[in-house]
């Protein structure tokens, strides 16, 4: 055996190398504050591992990207706890990195002769959270979609070269297919490759450093270094004893392996049970709605770790053409000054001030990033563009789901079809002018316009009917109280529907009110709503009693309207808001069969084209709450 | 040499070598032990993922109307029909398309038989020649008879032509599509 591995040490030296870094010396002794380099390391070989397993079934593509990850969440198996540990080790890294360079600077390692691998730390720095930053983008939902719009927004502020640096990165003017194909070979071919360069040079260079160290020691005081005999930490070992019979060689007290080599071992080992516990207990990473560029969605954030960019950004010191000093001075000056804090660290007080800089620099980010966080938290607006955001997404997971494959042109081909998506924001374009939905413009936020029509949730039900024929509630502006029906305009008279509620049934004896209560409940059968469709079945008896109430033998509501045999006067109350019924006063507002001539302002959305059939559908079934 | 501390007796010493030792094996052990598991951890969990091939469950096969009993004259050659079915990929489901082809020759009455256009051996276009009255694949030259055996005694082809089951409804002819693993000896649907 030991043959072998002299033939194969005097071809490569390769087993002297490996030799060389797992028996080195580590400064100060092995001790738990030291693992965070190999923690790093750890979390990268993670990535990659992970990394390659997703790429199996990732595809970079505006109508496959959020498929193939939502493929992987659902129909992998074990997709999606890889996914899981691939998205929380990718925040992790940030606070590892952080955590390394506050080793670093505090343990004073990154002063000469280790300076170069200072350096390339700093730059491993940047690269991985290159990765980080693109690996954001390829779900392609919104976060990422908006990730890639900012971010390639910002880089045209850059002076001179800003315009072309952005269609470099986008790959063409906006963001879609050709970034998400750059974003990836950035993501998944460049940075990786510079990552596991960058390693390698540390690695090289780690040897040279530790051998540069020692004979440091050796001029200056040779008493600090640990006993020669079975140091195995320099090539001249080797002159006396085989390289490759490692028994003979007894590492120094502070040898890396196996003193330092355990606690690393189990704090890779923690970490990765602890990111395999947060995936599990978070049933792995979030999958956000698919990016759309024609949904306002005003809840999109970057990524924790450039909340504090975000931040300083919003901040009025850096409004307009000085967004460039949060965006590009203030990160290049932090950036010049960790590559200068080795020469620093020359001056009497220059470590100390590293360290202060450093430590004040890590402060400053975090304490950023929490504000921004709280600051979020507080905002009733960001709060409720953030729950209409989880509303998508579980919608878009739950239409895909279910699909049993998805079409070509991508979930978003299926979703324009989906009233529970649509409806809301049909709602809130098209009606949100005047009508609320229970309050709110249907996606959660109050109105831009105070309200001048009816509130429709719940159109149709008894109970809006009931308080719609109250002359307490239909001068609200919850019902009529803002429209032309009770506010005429000049020399024109408030309805007679208006002045019928508010002077005749105010008037009602309890026996026309009891009467008045059975028209409520017939009238709203004919809109047969699925959510009251057991009520109705029950209530067979007064709903017939309370058609018979509708006439001339009960309180006359014939004198106005359209019903049954009846067959002249407006509204039309045969179907009174059922879906057709809703779908046709949508369509033309002003038709004979509905507000004729009174129509107060309500557009004919169907005639003028405003809304296909389609739309108008899935607005109605959205409204009934029978979008399934 | 030994680790700085008090030098007692003799048996001092020896004891705090062996205590070193002991401690530097336990050590080697945690480590080798506890980075192993560290390693190994996102090594299994990326195998499971690339494994999923392996884990999708097998497919029962596509019923398919291909003919009416009528179109196909009995005792006559082999007519090609191509399967239309809307394919799952991954993902993706797509519009209706071809998924494959079907040779169908009647043979009685109510009998039909259905082969699998693709070649036993690695899926080449088989086609039917009617001056030999084979099947015959371009590929590497494989050669079955019209009952679907091979015909040379060490023909390309590990297997005779996969035979699809037929059912026959109402005069209609049913097909249950099927692929299956090319080169094997044994029919395995895929």
């Amino acid at each position: 055996m030991r043959a072998i591995f002299d033939w194969f040490e005097a071809r490569t030296g390769l087993i002297g190398f490996f030799q060389d870094l797992v028996f080195h010396a580590v400064p100060g002794g092995a001790g738990w504050r030291r693992v965070w380099g190999s923690l790093v390391l750890f979390a990268l070989f993670c990535q990659c591992v992970t990394g390659l397993a997703l790429w199996l079934y990732y595809s970079p593509g505006v109508v496959s990207a959020w498929e193939s990850v939502h493929f992987i969440q659902t129909g992998v198996a074990g997709g999606w706890l890889v996914r899981g540990l691939h998205h929380y080790i990718a925040q992790v890294m940030v606070v590892l990195l952080v955590l390394h360079l506050l080793q670093l600077v505090i343990g004073g390692v990154y002063r000469a002769p280790r300076e170069v691998l200072f350096w390339l730390f700093v730059l491993m720095m940047g690269a991985v959270l290159g990765t980080a930053f693109t690996g954001y983008i390829l779900p392609w939902d919104r976060r990422g979609f908006m990730a890639s719009q900012v971010s390639s927004g910002l880089m045209a502020n850059t002076p001179l070269i800003g315009p072309w640096l952005r269609e470099l990165f986008l790959g063409g003017a906006q963001p879609g297919q050709a970034t998400l194909q750059r974003v990836m070979v950035l993501h998944a071919g460049v940075l990786p490759a510079v990552i596991a360069s960058l390693l390698l040079a540390q690695t090289l260079l780690f040897r040279r450093t530790v051998r540069a160290e020692r004979e440091m020691a050796l001029r200056h005081d040779p008493a600090s270094l640990p006993a020669a005999v079975g140091d195995a930490n320099v090539g001249d070992a080797a002159a006396e004893v085989s390289p490759a019979d490692a028994s003979a060689v007894v590492p120094p007290a502070t040898a890396w392996f196996p003193a330092q080599a355990w606690r690393d071992a189990a704090a890779c080992a923690a970490f990765l049970a602890a990111m395999t516990a947060i995936t599990l207990i978070t049933k792995g990473a979030p999958l956000e709605a698919p990016a759309d560029a024609s949904v306002a969605d005003s809840s999109a954030r970057p990524e924790w770790y450039f909340l504090f960019l975000f931040k300083l950004l919003h901040l009025e010191i850096f409004g307009g053409a000085r967004q460039v000093i949060p965006a590009m001075i203030l990160p290049g000056a932090a950036f010049g000054f960790l590559i200068l804090m080795p020469f620093l660290a020359r001056w009497r007080f220059g470590h100390r001030l590293n360290v202060l800089a450093v430590c004040t620099g890590v402060l400053g980010y975090a304490g950023l990033t929490a504000m921004t966080w709280t600051q979020d938290r507080r905002d009733p607006v960001h709060q409720a563009a953030l729950a209409q955001a989880g509303r998508d997404a579980d919608r878009a997971r739950k239409v895909a789901h279910r699909a049993n494959g998805l079409p070509p042109d991508g979930i978003l081909s299926i979703l324009a079809t989906d009233a529970v998506t649509q409806g809301p924001r049909l709602f809130a374009q098209k009606c949100a002018s005047c009508h609320a939905f229970d309050g709110h413009n249907g996606l959660g936020q109050p109105l831009v316009t105070p309200a001048s029509a009816a509130d429709l949730a719940g159109f149709g039900s008894r109970q809006w009917l009931r308080e719609f024929l109250d002359p307490a509630h239909l001068t609200t502006p919850q019902y009529w109280g803002e429209t032309a029906f009770v506010k005429p305009a000049e020399g024109k008279n408030a309805s007679k529907m208006v002045t019928f509620v508010m002077e005749d049934v105010a008037a009602y004896s309890p026996t026309e009110k009891s009467q008045l209560e059975k028209v409520v409940i017939a009238l709203s059968a004919e809109a047969q709503l699925a959510s009251q469709a057991g009520d109705d079945a029950k209530d067979a008896a007064v709903i017939a009693e309370g058609r018979a109430l509708i006439g001339e033998a009960g309180l006359a509501c014939t004198d106005c309207h359209k019903w049954r045999e009846e067959t002249s006067g407006r509204p039309d109350l045969d179907g009174w808001g059922s879906r057709q019924w809703t779908i046709d006063f949508i369509q033309n507002p002003a038709h004979d069969r509905f507000y004729g001539k009174r129509n107060d302002r309500m557009p004919a959305y169907g005639e003028k084209g405003e809304l296909t059939p389609e739309q108008i559908a899935m607005v109605v079934d959205w409204l009934r709450g029978e979008a399934r | 040499m030994p680790a700085a501390g008090a030098f007692g007796p003799d048996g001092v010493e020896r004891l705090r070598d062996d205590e070193a030792t002991r401690r530097e094996f336990l050590q080697k052990v945690a480590c080798l032990g506890l980075g192993g598991c560290a390693l190994l951890g996102p090594i299994v969990a990326g195998a499971v993922v690339v494994a999923h091939p392996l884990v999708e469950r097998q497919g029962s096969g596509l019923l398919v109307r291909l003919a009416g009993l009528d179109d196909l004259p009995i005792g006559g050659a082999p007519q090609l029909y191509q399967v239309l079915a809307e394919p799952t990929e991954a993902w993706l489901k797509f519009s209706r398309r071809a998924i494959g082809s079907v040779f169908l020759m009647r043979t009685g009455e109510q009998d039909v038989r259905a082969f699998n256009s693709a070649c036993p051996h690695v899926s080449g276009p088989v086609t039917w020649r009617e001056e030999t009255g084979d099947f015959y694949c371009p590929l590497h030259e494989s050669r079955f008879s019209p009952e679907g055996a091979r015909l040379a005694a060490n023909s390309p082809s590990p297997r005779d032509l996969d035979a699809l089951e037929v059912e026959l409804r109402e005069g209609e002819v049913w097909v249950r599509f099927q692929n299956f693993t090319p080169n094997t000896a044994e029919k395995k649907a895929v």
